[in-house]
C-alpha cells in the first residue's frame, strides 16, 4: 500500500511538472519578461484630463483632453554584455476618455522579450518606421480603430496631443497637436542610472517618464495663441514639435 | 486490489484537473450542450481590428441555436402592445435595417424622436443609439421594446406572452438549455442575431488594405478619384493656396471620422448641424459639457440605402449631406475639431467641384452590400 501512494505521488509530481508545458526547468533561460511602465506626466505632475491646470513655457493656460504617441522598436545597448535588438515592435500608448471602452481608458505598459544580460541604455523610437507604414500589417495598436491614423494605409499619426487653453483674450479655445511625417519618427537614447539587469525567465520592470510640457518647451517654445495647432504630416508646425519630442522622456521622475 | 483501482482513479482525476487547467479558456464561456458555436466567417479586415472593442461578451458567445431564435424575436409584431411592430418594423433587411422615415412609427401611430439607425458590424460598436444610452447590445436590444411610443411593453409582459406562442419553449430550448423564457433570455438571443449581421461583402471590401496600385484595377476612375478624396485629410493652415480645384493636394476629411472595415470612429461628437442644439444628445447621458449636442458618429455602409440621413433625418439625399459638409458646417461649441479645422479653404471649408461632388458619391456607392440585404439568413423566418 505504502508503495502504492508512493508510485502515485510519483507520477502527480511528473505529471504536476509536465501539464503545463514547463519541462526544460534545468535549462537557463536566454530571456526575461520586461515591463516598462510610462509615466505621463505635465511639467512633473501627474496627468489628469479636461482640468485647466497646467501652464506652459510661453505662459498659456491648458488642459489636456486626448493624449497618444506611438513607441517603437526598443533597443537594449551593453557596453559589457553586448546588445539586444528585439523584434520589432509597436505599442500604442494612450490616455483618453473613450466612451466606448467605458470612460478614462489609459494604456501605458509595454511588455517584452529581451535577452538575459546587463543593459547601461535603452533606445527606442517615437512614430512607426517607414518599413511599417507602407507594408503593414495594420493590426492590434496599428488599427485605425485607434483614430492615430489619416487612412487605413498607414498614414499614422504619431503624437497626438488635444487640449483647451486660455487665450489672451480670455476666451478658451483648443490647441491641437496631430504630429505625423517619416522626418518625425525620431531615436531616443536614454542612460541608466545602474544597470538594467534582465534574469532569464524572470520579470524585470522599469519606469519612463514622458513628460507633455517639454512637447511645447525645448528647444522650440510653443505659444497657443499664435500656433494653436496642425494635423498635417510634415508641416512646419509639426516639425518644431518633432524637434522638443527628446526632451520629454526620462528614466527618473524630474 | 480496491485501493488499486481507487487510486488509479484518484490519479486519472487528478491529471484530467491538471490538464483541464492549463487549456487557459477558462471554461465559463463553453458552448451549451448541444448548442454549435456561431461562425461569423470574418474577412481579415474584421479579424484585425484589436480584440478590446469586441463587445460580445464570454457569457453570451453567439450559437446557431441562440442566433435562430434572436431572428423570430426581431422578426415577431407579438413583442410589441398590439401585435403590430417588430424590431423588423423599422429596421428592414432591404434597406440595410433601416426604414427609409425620418422618424419611426410606434406601436400607436406616434413617432420616435429621432431617425432608426442601420444595423451592421455591432459586434464592434462601443455605446448604442446616437445619444450612446445602452452601455451594451444586451442592454439595447431590450429598449425599443419597452420604450412607450415603440412597443410599448413590460418584460413581465413580454416573458408571458411568449411561453404561449408554440414555437418559442422548444427554441428556447434549443438554445438555453431548458424552456424556461427569461427576459434575460430574450435580450441574449436577440443580441446574438443583432450581432451576426455582418456587413462585409461590398465593393469596399474587396479593396480594403490593397495598395493603392491593386485599388485603381478594381474601382472605376471616378470611384477612385472619390475614395481619395474621401481619405485625405487637409489643414488650410498648412495647405493654403495649394488646395485649389484641379490640383492633386485636395481632401474632404470624411475618413477622420469614418474608418476602418467599420466605417465610423464609434466617437460621439457634433458634426455642426446647427450653432445652437435642442437635442444635446450624448451630453446629458455622459453628464459632460463638452458633449453637449453630440451624437455617435454612424457607420457609413450601405449609405446609399439608409436616407433621410442624420439623427433627425433632415437631409433626403447624399447630396444633400455634402453640401452641408462642403458649405453649411455650423459653428457649435463641441464642433469636431477635425471639421472645424480642416477644409481645402481657410476657415474649414472643403469647397469642392461638382465633380469631386459627384466622385464622393460613387465611392459612397461601393459602400453598398447586397448580401446584406438578400442574405436568407438575416431575412424574416416567419414568410419561409
Amino acid at each position: 500500500m505504502n508503495r502504492l501512494l508512493l508510485a502515485f505521488s510519483a507520477l502527480l509530481l511528473l505529471v504536476t511538472i509536465n501539464s503545463c508545458g514547463v519541462d526544460d526547468s534545468d535549462k537557463p533561460e536566454p530571456t526575461g519578461d520586461l515591463e516598462i511602465t510610462i509615466v505621463n506626466h505635465v511639467d512633473g505632475k501627474d496627468l489628469v484630463l479636461d482640468e485647466m491646470i497646467y501652464k506652459n513655457e510661453a505662459g498659456n493656460d491648458y488642459s489636456v483632453t486626448r493624449w497618444q504617441y506611438y513607441l517603437s522598436n526598443f533597443e537594449f545597448k551593453g557596453e559589457k554584455c553586448g546588445d539586444d535588438t528585439p523584434e520589432a515592435s509597436y505599442h500604442l500608448i494612450s490616455v483618453i476618455d473613450e466612451p466606448n471602452l467605458g470612460g478614462l481608458f489609459e494604456k501605458t505598459t509595454i511588455i517584452m522579450d529581451v535577452a538575459s544580460g546587463c543593459y547601461d541604455r535603452i533606445a527606442f523610437h517615437v512614430g512607426v518606421d517607414d518599413e511599417r507604414r507602407k507594408n503593414g500589417p495594420y493590426q492590434g495598436d496599428l488599427s485605425s480603430i485607434w483614430n492615430m491614423a489619416w487612412d487605413w494605409s498607414g498614414d499614422y499619426i504619431f503624437m497626438k496631443f488635444e487640449g483647451d487653453f486660455k487665450e489672451d483674450s480670455g476666451d478658451e479655445s483648443r490647441a491641437i497637436y496631430h504630429l505625423a511625417g517619416p522626418e518625425l519618427y525620431k531615436r531616443i537614447e536614454l542612460d541608466f542610472a545602474e544597470d538594467l539587469v534582465i534574469a532569464g525567465g524572470e520579470t524585470t520592470k522599469i519606469t519612463i517618464y514622458a513628460d507633455i510640457d517639454e512637447l511645447f518647451k525645448n528647444p522650440n517654445t510653443i505659444d497657443f495663441n499664435k500656433e494653436a495647432g496642425t494635423m498635417q504630416a510634415g508641416s512646419p508646425l509639426a516639425n518644431k514639435l518633432g524637434e522638443n519630442y527628446a526632451n520629454m522622456f526620462s528614466l527618473a521622475k524630474d | 486490489m480496491k485501493n488499486l483501482t481507487t487510486i488509479t482513479a484518484l490519479f486519472l482525476f487528478t491529471c484530467f484537473l491538471l490538464v483541464s487547467s492549463c487549456d487557459g479558456d477558462g471554461g465559463d464561456d463553453d458552448p451549451k450542450k448541444d448548442t454549435t458555436v456561431y461562425d461569423y466567417e470574418l474577412t481579415q479586415a474584421f479579424k484585425d481590428i484589436d480584440p478590446v472593442f469586441d463587445n460580445q461578451p464570454e457569457d453570451n458567445v453567439a450559437t446557431n441555436e441562440g442566433v435562430e431564435l434572436g431572428r423570430h424575436l426581431f422578426y415577431d409584431p407579438r413583442l410589441s402592445k398590439n401585435n403590430t411592430i417588430s424590431c423588423a418594423s423599422c429596421h428592414k433587411q432591404e434597406m440595410a435595417f433601416t426604414d427609409g422615415e425620418r422618424f419611426s412609427l410606434g406601436f400607436n401611430g406616434e413617432r420616435t424622436a429621432r431617425n432608426s439607425m442601420a444595423i451592421a458590424n455591432m459586434r464592434w460598436h462601443g455605446l448604442f443609439f446616437w445619444d450612446g444610452r445602452a452601455p451594451t447590445l444586451e442592454e439595447q436590444v431590450l429598449m425599443p421594446i419597452q420604450d412607450p411610443v415603440e412597443m410599448g411593453m413590460t418584460l413581465e409582459e413580454v416573458e408571458d406572452k411568449l411561453k404561449d406562442i408554440d414555437i418559442y419553449p422548444d427554441m428556447f430550448e434549443s438554445a438555453f438549455g431548458s424552456k424556461e423564457i427569461t427576459s434575460d433570455r430574450v435580450s441574449k438571443a436577440l443580441s446574438q442575431f443583432v450581432r451576426s449581421i455582418m456587413s462585409q461583402g461590398s465593393k469596399y471590401d474587396q479593396i480594403y488594405g490593397l495598395p493603392d496600385s491593386r485599388i485603381k484595377n478594381i474601382f472605376t476612375d471616378e470611384e477612385y478619384l472619390g475614395f481619395t478624396l474621401f481619405k485625405t485629410h487637409i489643414d488650410p493652415d498648412y495647405g493654403a493656396g495649394i488646395n485649389k480645384p484641379g490640383t492633386a493636394n485636395r481632401g474632404a476629411n470624411c475618413g477622420d471620422c469614418h474608418h476602418t472595415a467599420l466605417l465610423t470612429n464609434n466617437l460621439f461628437t457634433s458634426n455642426g448641424l446647427d450653432s445652437i442644439t435642442k437635442d444635446e444628445g450624448y451630453g446629458p447621458i455622459s453628464g459632460k459639457e463638452k458633449y453637449d449636442g453630440t451624437f455617435k458618429t454612424p457607420t457609413l455602409r450601405n449609405i446609399e440605402l439608409t436616407a433621410p440621413y442624420m439623427h433627425d433625418g433632415r437631409f433626403q439625399t447624399l447630396e444633400e449631406v455634402l453640401d452641408h459638409y462642403d458649405q453649411h458646417v455650423q459653428d457649435h461649441p463641441n464642433l469636431d475639431i477635425q471639421i472645424a479645422e480642416a477644409g481645402n479653404i481657410y476657415p474649414g471649408r472643403l469647397d469642392l467641384t461638382n465633380k469631386e461632388k459627384n466622385a464622393i458619391i460613387a465611392f459612397l456607392k461601393t459602400l453598398t452590400d447586397y448580401d446584406l440585404i438578400e442574405n436568407p439568413k438575416y431575412s424574416n423566418p416567419f414568410d419561409e
